[in-house]
Formats: structure tokens, C-alpha cells, sequence
């Protein structure tokens, strides 16, 4: 079995060209003087274009719009064939519109963008302008599109941008399409601010930069998801840790309902790894750990330990089955895995585990899952790992404590289940790891899983007629929304109830 | 003839006569380890040469190799 074997840790995607694009990526957002353009003009994390939002059904209004106020030259994606916008066809071209978006994206100068911005205002055809974010449109994952689009769009005559050398190799179709689905998210973003007038909802990185982090009483992570102001404990709920097991003796445990079982042969359900210790410490420890801050979400919730994953931490689909069947039998209400094995761009979910997940569901427990530590952003965005990518098991990503994602976190770049559904803190995450050490502060996917699993049996608890699938609608429909493209986050930030 | 570590899911028809189905499954040379009937779900080993024709025992929905999981070792700062 070791060719199926996939290290999350050795088995990284590494490929030269998109390793040197991201250097390339680095020159054009970093401002960092090393080119003409970047620096002078352009704020921090936009890239100098705009997005113009045209009223649906007026494409045509819109392009002349453009035309005649602000004297762009316009191309429309339905030029190209297959509606793959290919940035050499598109010559000297100021604007791209994309009809299926009603979107244009538009590189000009600020003065002209004033002139569409009136023209918005008198109630034409666009409705809304906004500068392009980096980090919408243009993915980290492709950041090689950035100079290549960034040129399609440019015209020499009034834009001081130096040649780049790298064009060529930047213009394959596969970064066009990555290109269209960044700015798919862009829009998806816009609208939500359009629908939100007053911004609501809105949670931004800057806010999460203001704040300083202070975890004398309370992880990041629990502050975040809103946890130590939550009434509920997880009383009553069952919630299952499939992992290493758990350190039976840790004192923060002392006292509580745990079933520990092994599903690994010759090793007893005793954690002599640290990372099932560290998932359960975040999904169900204490209130009070004998050293603050506390670290544990569902303090009340009967600890079921799986141990599925071997003290090398290493198991197999058939461990892994048994544990999701242990905790249907016993009635868990929430199966948390930290696991995963990498899977390939393309690839499909399986589809015995698509069954086994839909019966736990119909059977009430709700199976959360890793969507795995394979990326290195922002050159390489790997996708969702088995088992989260089953559409009905719950994908969590990873965010940092500035609520931006993990640079490790798969994205949702598969189709068909293969997407994020929601994301937890997972860097410089602080746990109970085995004694003698009691406490240890680490990063993961793995770590983000525990506080959906915790916060999951905190909503079981608030809600007893939500179950299996229900309670995952409750845990996306609660999740605080963020700033950040669907495919790398899902609904959100997980919140407590 | 190599063995193959595998799981098997019984479709939903057969659920309520999931014993007959694991009975099938061991006539197609599966060796049983594990019943898991609340899962619908038998796992085991078999010769890899007799893999199709177990996918073709009725009642048997999916057929799927045991694939092996490994996390990162305790001392490694992303888990």
C-alpha cells in the first residue's frame, strides 16, 4: 500500500514554473521599487484596475458607456473563442467586458475612472466601480496571470509599465481560466457589498490586523469564534475525535466522560503521538486548564476517542471506517478528522465515502474533516484532500489570526464536493498535547477542524432538532463572512452560538 | 496474486439483508475482518484478480482499495 500513501508533508506539488511566477507576483504587488508602475500609484492590495459593475441586460449600453465617457477601447470576452480570453488577442484593448458577469474590468487612469464614476451616479447602466483587489482577482495561486493580464490591458502610451520578460510563459489557457474565476469571485464579492449597503457583514483583514493579540485568558482562535461568550457547553452531545488517541492522564481532562477505543492493532487508544490530544483539547477541553488561556470549546461534550491513526500517525481508510461506524453506533452527534490523504487536480471524491458520509448523516452525526495542508501560497493552491472533498462531509480551511488564509490551506479548485465549506483558526494554534509537555502551540488544517467539530456540538446543544445535515446548515448559515474568496474559506469564519 | 486491503458498501436495497450480501462477498473470495451494519459497510482483504468480479456480487455498491494516511510527525510545526 505505501504507492497509495500520500505524506502530507513530503507529498508537496512543486512545480519550477509557478515557483518562479511567484517571485515574479512578489515584484508586481510588493511596491517594492523594483518596477515603475506598482509603487507610485497604486494602493496597497489593488492593482490598479477597476471593476465596473454594469447593470444585467445592458451590455451594450455599458460598452458604449465606456466608449464614449471615457473613451476606453473595449474588448468583450465573447470575441474569443470559448470565451477563454487569450491576452494576446486582446491587443491594445483598455477594457475587458465578460457578458456572462456583466462585469468590465478596466485599466485606466484615475481621471476617467471619475468620469464613469458621475456617469454612475446619473443612473446609467453601471452600477457600481470599485478598484481592483489583489486579492480577488488575481488568486495567489496564479500569480503569473497578474503581469500578463495587467499588459493586455495597459496601453503603452500613457502607462509607464516596463517590458516583462516572462509574458510568454504567462499566457497559457489554464491561467486565463484561473483568471476568469478570480474575478468571478470579485463579483460574487461586489454584489455582496451592493446587497449589504451599509456593510454590515463585512469583516475585513484590516480589522483583524488592528487587533492585537492577546491570549493571556483565551486563544486567538476561541476569541474569534466568539466561544467564551457562548451559553452553551455542549452538554449532553457526543462529539468523536478520529485521530492519534488521546493522553487519558492529562489533567485538564481529569474528571470528564471520555470512551477512548483503538482501531489501530497492538496500540492501545493511549496518544503516544500529541496530535489526537491537541484536536480534542480544541474541540472539547476545558473551561479552566490548569494554565490559562483556555483553549477547549464544547467543555460539557462526552469525549469520544477514536484512535484511528497510529502513534507514527499513520492509518488507513479501513481504521478510518470503523471509527466513522463506532461513532454512528454510539451516537455522536459530531465525528471531527484531522486526516486526509493529498489528491490530484481533477480527481474525484470517493464515492464509498460519499455513501458512508450521506448514511451518518441520515443517522444524525455529522462528519467535519481537513481540507488539507498541501498548498504553498501563494504560488501553489492544492486542491481540498480526500476524504473532505465528499460533498457531504464538511470541508474546513485554515486561517491565520489576522483572519487571512493559511498559506498551507487546499482551496476548493476541484469540482463536484471538492470546495471549502467553512474555515477555522489553524495557525500558532495552542492546545494540550500529551505530558509531560501539557501544552504546545502548532499549525494545520488539522488544528482549524476541531473548532468547527467543538463549535458544532455547541450548536448540537443550542439546537436538538438540528441533526446530521441540519446541523451543518446551521454551522455555514452562522459562520461570520469574510473578505476572502469563497474557494479558500466557504461560508466563513466558524462562530459559536 | 497479491492481497488488497478493502472496503465494500451494500447498496440501499440491500441493507436489510446486509448478512446475505457479506455471505456473497466471502463466495467471491473476500476475506471478512469487519462488519459494520449501521454503516452499511464490510471491510476486508481479497486477491486482487477477484476484485471485479466482487464489484459484480449483487447488492455490493462500491468496491474501494484501503489507501493509507499519514500525519506529520509530533515535532513538525503544520500538522
Amino acid at each position: 500500500m505505501s504507492r497509495s500513501r500520500d505524506d502530507k508533508r513530503t507529498k508537496r506539488p512543486r512545480d519550477s514554473k509557478e515557483a518562479k511566477s511567484a517571485d515574479f507576483s512578489g515584484n508586481i504587488n510588493g511596491g517594492d521599487g523594483s518596477n515603475g508602475f506598482a509603487s507610485e500609484v497604486i494602493a496597497p492590495g489593488t492593482t490598479g484596475r477597476y471593476l465596473v459593475l454594469l447593470r444585467e441586460g445592458t451590455a451594450k449600453d455599458g460598452i458604449n458607456t465606456l466608449n464614449n465617457i471615457a473613451g476606453l477601447r473595449v474588448a468583450s470576452s465573447t470575441d474569443f473563442d470559448g470565451g477563454v480570453v487569450a491576452s494576446e488577442t486582446l491587443g491594445g484593448a483598455d477594457a475587458i467586458f465578460f457578458d456572462n458577469l456583466s462585469v468590465a474590468v478596466v485599466d485606466t487612469l484615475p481621471e476617467q475612472i471619475q468620469t464613469l464614476g458621475v456617469s454612475a451616479a446619473e443612473g446609467n447602466a453601471i452600477l457600481a466601480i470599485e478598484p481592483e483587489r489583489v486579492v480577488y482577482a488575481l488568486p495567489a495561486a496564479a500569480p503569473a496571470r497578474i503581469p500578463a493580464t495587467r499588459e493586455t490591458f495597459v496601453d503603452a502610451d500613457y502607462s509607464p509599465a516596463p517590458p516583462i520578460a516572462d509574458l510568454a510563459a504567462a499566457t497559457a489557457t489554464g491561467a486565463t481560466l484561473e483568471f476568469l474565476r478570480g474575478y468571478r469571485d470579485a463579483v460574487d464579492h461586489l454584489v455582496g457589498r451592493m446587497l449589504s449597503a451599509g456593510g454590515v457583514t463585512e469583516a475585513t483583514a484590516e480589522e483583524g490586523m488592528a487587533r492585537a493579540i492577546n491570549e493571556s485568558e483565551l486563544t486567538w482562535g476561541l476569541q474569534v469564534t466568539k466561544v467564551a461568550a457562548s451559553r452553551f457547553s455542549g452538554s449532553g452531545v457526543r462529539l468523536a475525535v478520529l485521530d492519534t488517541g488521546l493522553d487519558l492522564g492529562h489533567p485538564d481532562i481529569a474528571g470528564r466522560r471520555i470512551v477512548p477505543v483503538s482501531f489501530v492493532e497492538n496500540q492501545a487508544a493511549q496518544d503516544g503521538h500529541g496530535h489526537g490530544t491537541h484536536c480534542i483539547g480544541t474541540a472539547c477541553g476545558s473551561k479552566q486548564p490548569g494554565r490559562l488561556p483556555r483553549y477547549g470549546i464544547a467543555h460539557n461534550a462526552e469525549i469520544y476517542a477514536g484512535k484511528v491513526l497510529s502513534n507514527q500517525g499513520s492509518g488507513t481508510d479501513m481504521g478510518i471506517i470503523a471509527g466513522i461506524a463506532w461513532a454512528i453506533a454510539n451516537g455522536c452527534t459530531v465525528v471531527s478528522m484531522s486526516l486526509g490523504a493529498a489528491v490530484l487536480p481533477g480527481q474525484s471524491f470517493s464515492q464509498f465515502y460519499e455513501e458512508v458520509a450521506k448514511r451518518s448523516l441520515a443517522a444524525g452525526t455529522l462528519i467535519i474533516a481537513a481540507v488539507g495542508n498541501e498548498s504553498e501560497r501563494p504560488a501553489v493552491i492544492s486542491p481540498v484532500a480526500h476524504p473532505a472533498n465528499c460533498p457531504s462531509i464538511m470541508a474546513v480551511g485554515a486561517l491565520t489570526a489576522q483572519l487571512q488564509v493559511a498559506p498551507f490551506s487546499c482551496g476548493g479548485i476541484n469540482p463536484q464536493g471538492g470546495q471549502v465549506d467553512i474555515a477555522g483558526p489553524g495557525v500558532s494554534v495552542r492546545s494540550a498535547w500529551p505530558r509531560p509537555t501539557l501544552y504546545h502551540t502548532i499549525s494545520g488544517t488539522s488544528m482549524a477542524t476541531p473548532h468547527v467539530a467543538g463549535i458544532a456540538a455547541l450548536l448540537a446543544e443550542a439546537n436538538p432538532g438540528s441533526r446530521g445535515r441540519a446541523l451543518g446548515s446551521l454551522l455555514l448559515q452562522s459562520a461570520r463572512r469574510l473578505a476572502l474568496p469563497a474557494r479558500d474559506v466557504g461560508a466563513g469564519l466558524v462562530q459559536a452560538p | 496474486m497479491s492481497k488488497v486491503n478493502l472496503s465494500v458498501s451494500v447498496n440501499d436495497e440491500h441493507l436489510d439483508r446486509f448478512s446475505e450480501v457479506v455471505e456473497r462477498c466471502k463466495k467471491a473470495g473476500m476475506k471478512v475482518e469487519q462488519q459494520l451494519e449501521p454503516l452499511g459497510v464490510i471491510t476486508g482483504s481479497i486477491d486482487s484478480a477477484k476484485l471485479a468480479s466482487l464489484r459484480q456480487v449483487e447488492g455490493v455498491s462500491q468496491v474501494e482499495q484501503s489507501r493509507g494516511f499519514q500525519i506529520a510527525p509530533p515535532g513538525s510545526d503544520v500538522q
